[in-house]
């Protein structure tokens, strides 16, 4: 069956009631938590997560999704109107959207968000219909030796993306996959680096780690910021681009969505960096570099239709290959094998109405999207008058319970505390915990794979090299970071980053 | 004695000692061999790996020029901090209600320019909100009360 006939397919399991249900409540969600700055997806995400028992797995997925890509649209509101992003994603969106809301072009910023979003996540939903499939065949055909270097692969990846030195994020992600370790070994039994607690015998929630190096630290960031910020204009102007600002917008939009839809499928990647990336390469093609900041269409249009196809395309490397990109696509990955899914290249024969019906949904999500965001725009706006002084304890509390509500252990809690410091001690020290969270995720996988790998080759490395995907895969990461160490790219690596 | 002042002098102490910890931790696991790998095999390299980053880093580094501290920070991070930990402390004796309201107040005094009133009249409503969405409507397992 080909990949776009059975999208159609899909499309009937997302226009189920109950899915349509899950769906639009997902991207409400999304949007909200994407408007109020310090509640990410991953705290909203675990917070819902045992909502998600009562539904059938297909609208679980789907609920889950329509939160983190409507968390990307409600990002570039707050950021557009306050100056203040909502989502990470949306850093950049600050720089030229918030300078169109002053000069009263607000309206025309949203809506070109808004378009732009709507744009990549069509373009996304579509190449996912596409590359799935074969990328799932080749999948069924991988041994340990081949998931091992994919996730190599994959942390290299999150290493040279990183912001700042290369050998410290380098220590992140070793670190990540250290703190992965703790708890009882799978194969054996054995307890390892659990201080003797009962609590730590299962090993460490990803909830925990990044909401502790991620969201309490956010909210650190933030809490003595005071409150410079405020609404631009209590009246917006007519929301509908002008056929001029569709015109320079458009190949700003195509670009961004090629960005982030590259750049969602590494793991490590997904939204965040691609809005980085996408208004890096719009300052660099530019005819008049030195006008992005001032509120240039394009700079809004680029980041934003990037981070919305990076946070679908994201979803690619879970759906097909079973290996979570980041910490959101990790929880989405718990969320299924709590209903017994285990996502993988099987799931698309076992499960096909799930697979299809997800990716379709993503496409019907971006479409109420359009309609929550657009129309709705005033509201949203009211809300960020509401002070962050205000907000942030309610952040906490969130947090809080969002910790607690996944095992409903009060020991996850102090687990928080310390990541929350944790997470203080490394924004000190220059580190970056992406890396970190990264390693994290994939340390259990990539230790049992590589075990396996080693115990089916009899302790012989070579099998890494002499396995032609695996010596592919493992010569890009080569590549990258041979690459990335080269002098001239290394400078401009750093001025990327300061940007 | 310079090179005590640099950011990555004190990032590679940093991962030089979680390093260290983990080999302590892991003195008495199992090893094993590449073929047959053991429960020690994975986490005592990744620790060895870390210690030599570390040093590398302690020693020649300089990407992050010097430490700068901002005492300012510490006000916050002791009440964040010492919120969360205060919540999992009370949460089971003294009910989710309660232990919401203190949470909040105390976040709020985290902030710069704390309105005490407004702070209280957010921790009563903010409190009374969760309890009603997190006990009544997502059946959270928690007493509301203390017992």
């Amino acid at each position: 069956m080909s990949g776009l006939g059975s999208l159609l397919d899909g499309l009937a399991t997302a226009f189920a009631p109950i899915n349509l249900l899950a769906c639009f409540g997902g991207a409400l969600v999304g949007t909200l938590i994407g408007v109020l700055p310090g509640l990410g997806p991953v705290a909203t995400i675990s917070i819902l997560l045992p909502v998600t028992y009562y539904l059938d797995p297909t609208a679980a997925l789907i609920m889950l999704a329509g939160i983190y890509y409507g968390a990307q649209y409600g990002g570039s509101t707050a950021a557009i109107l306050v100056n203040l992003p909502g989502e990470a994603s949306s850093v950049v969106t600050c720089l030229d959207g918030y300078q169109m809301a002053r000069q009263g072009r607000a309206g025309k910023a949203l809506a070109i968000s808004a378009i732009g979003s709507f744009f990549a996540g069509c373009v996304a939903t579509i190449l996912i219909a596409i590359f799935s499939p074969p990328l799932i065949a080749v999948a069924q055909s991988f041994s340990a030796v081949e998931y091992t270097s994919l996730m190599s692969l994959g942390l290299v990846g999150a290493m040279v993306l990183a912001r700042g030195s290369l050998l410290k994020a380098f220590a992140m992600t070793v670190l990540g996959l250290l703190l992965s370790l703790v708890g009882t070994d799978p194969e054996v039994g054995t307890r390892r680096m659990t201080l003797g607690l009962p609590d730590l015998y299962d090993g460490m929630g990803f909830v925990v780690v990044a909401m502790g190096l991620f969201g309490i630290a956010e909210i650190l960031r933030n809490v003595d910021s005071g409150d410079t910020r405020a609404l631009v204009s209590a009246k917006l102007d007519r929301p509908w681009p002008t056929r001029r600002d569709l015109r320079d917008a458009a190949p700003a939009i195509g670009r961004g969505t090629a960005v982030g839809s590259l750049l969602g499928v590494l793991p490590g990647g997904g939204a965040i960096l691609s809005s980085f990336a996408a208004y890096a390469i719009e300052k660099r093609i530019a005819r008049h570099p030195e006008r992005f900041g001032t509120g240039v269409i394009e700079g809004v249009a680029a980041p934003e239709a990037a981070n919305n196809a990076g946070a679908q395309t994201s979803f690619i490397p879970m759906l097909t290959l079973g290996i979570p990109a980041n910490a959101v696509m990790a929880l989405m990955v718990g969320a299924l094998m709590l209903h017994g899914v285990t996502p993988g290249p099987t799931l698309i024969d076992e499960k096909p109405e799930l697979f299809w019906g997800v990716i379709a949904s993503m496409w019907l999500g971006n479409l109420m999207l359009l309609v929550i965001n657009l129309p709705l725009v005033g509201l949203w706006a009211r809300l960020l008058l509401v002070p962050y002084r205000v907000l942030f304890p309610g952040i906490l509390l969130l947090c809080c319970i969002g910790v607690y509500s996944v095992n409903n252990n009060v020991f996850d809690l102090y687990l928080l505390a310390v990541f929350g410091v944790l997470g203080f001690v490394l924004a000190a020290l220059d580190f970056e915990p992406g890396p970190l969270v990264l390693g994290f995720v994939l340390g259990p996988l990539l230790e049992e794979n590589f075990r396996r790998a080693m115990a089916l080759s009899d302790g012989d490395g070579s099998v890494f090299v002499t396995r032609p995907i695996s010596a592919v895969v493992l010569a890009i990461a080569v590549v990258l970071l041979a690459f990335t160490l080269m002098p001239a790219v290394r400078r401009q690596r750093e001025l990327a980053f300061k940007e | 004695m310079e090179r005590l002042r640099e950011t990555d002098f004190w990032a590679g102490f940093l991962c030089m000692a979680v390093g260290g910890v983990a080999l302590l931790l892991l003195a008495d696991t199992r090893m094993g061999t590449m073929a047959a790998m053991g429960p020690g095999f994975m986490p005592v390299w990744l620790a060895r790996i870390l210690i030599g980053i570390g040093a590398v880093v302690a020693l020649f580094s300089r990407s992050s020029g010097p430490l700068t501290l901002d005492a300012r920070v510490l006000r916050p991070l002791v009440l964040l901090i010492g919120g969360i930990v205060l919540y999992a402390l009370a949460l089971r004796p003294a009910g989710f209600a309660l232990t919401s309201f203190a949470l909040l107040l105390l976040a709020a005094a985290a902030g710069r320019g704390v309105r005490w009133l407004e702070a209280l009249i957010v921790a009563a409503l903010g409190s009374a909100a969760a309890t009603v969405l997190f006990i009544s409507i997502l059946k959270i397992n928690l007493p509301v009360w203390p017992s």
